[in-house]
């Protein structure tokens, strides 16, 4: 089973200077059906959360717009909550 | 049980093709659409290399109506020619409330996500129950610590009663100093 992961948010390293956790856990390529880690990256509206707090990277961070966008059209995930 | 797919000829590709079915629908119509989609899938000989049918759940916004869906997932081997006809197919079909055909990036692993969601789910609720002991046992220091507060409260007013006579001295002193001032021959009034 895939791990599932949490972003960077609220930790002690100022914002801007955060390590990826997509990148710490060597994932290649984010699924839309992972609703447990795609939660985590989403905030209480159903927005996708900041890379600058997240600490995601770009590379990273395309990946799970696309993936969200998926989840959200397939009524996984809210557009607005 | 996770493991990598790959296409059955040099030209297909593995493909997903992702199936939202009403959940309120009886079974007869959920395999009505089921038996339709394979018919589709022989038709445009897409080769079915995995299945996956998650449970009944609960969706984030109404889809049609429908607040409850079960997803289908299909992992297949297909030609790129003939995805176009199966996504305006599925789109006429009349029981899928949402489809989705994605290509795979290279090295997935096929993972069961139901299985997954469920197990989530579990760790979540312990993880709830460990929050709600830790919370009780924090209730019942603070109480603890109320109660010897109380007890400690009635000594204050006993530590208060010896600063009264150091004040009373003073007095007496400023009295006596008083006096040696008023008594002075010195003094020009």
């Amino acid at each position: 089973m895939p791990r599932v992961i949490h972003p960077q948010t609220g930790s002690t390293t100022p914002p801007g200077k955060r390590n990826c956790p997509f990148t710490k856990a060597g994932v290649e390529s984010i699924d839309w059906k992972d609703y447990p880690t795609l939660r985590n990256f989403t905030d209480y509206f159903g927005n996708i959360k900041k890379r600058y707090y997240t600490g995601v990277s770009l590379r990273h961070q395309k990946m799970l717009r696309k993936a969200v966008e998926h989840a959200r059209f397939m009524g996984l995930l809210p557009y607005r909550k | 049980m996770a493991h990598t797919l790959e296409p059955t000829s040099e030209e297909t590709r593995v493909y997903e093709i992702a199936i939202l079915l009403p959940g309120d629908g009886a079974d007869k119509e959920k395999s009505e659409s089921l038996r339709n989609i394979a018919e589709l899938f022989k038709e445009k000989e897409v080769t079915i290399l995995k299945k996956d049918e998650w449970k009944r759940m609960g969706l984030a916004y109404k889809i049609k109506g429908q607040e409850t869906g079960q997803y289908v997932i299909f992992y297949v081997s297909a030609k790129p020619e003939v995805l176009k006809d199966i996504d305006q197919q599925l789109k006429i079909e009349r029981g899928v409330l949402r489809h989705l055909v994605i290509k795979l990036p290279p090295k997935y692993e096929v993972v069961d996500w139901s299985l997954h969601f469920t197990a989530w789910k579990e760790g979540l609720a312990k993880e709830e129950e460990a929050r709600g002991h830790d919370r009780e046992e924090e209730l019942k220091k603070k109480i603890v610590q109320r109660a010897t507060r109380k007890v400690l409260k009635p000594e204050k007013p006993a530590e208060l009663r010896p600063a009264e006579p150091g004040a009373e001295i003073s007095t007496e002193e400023l009295s006596e100093k008083l006096g040696e001032l008023i008594s002075d021959e010195n003094l020009n009034l």
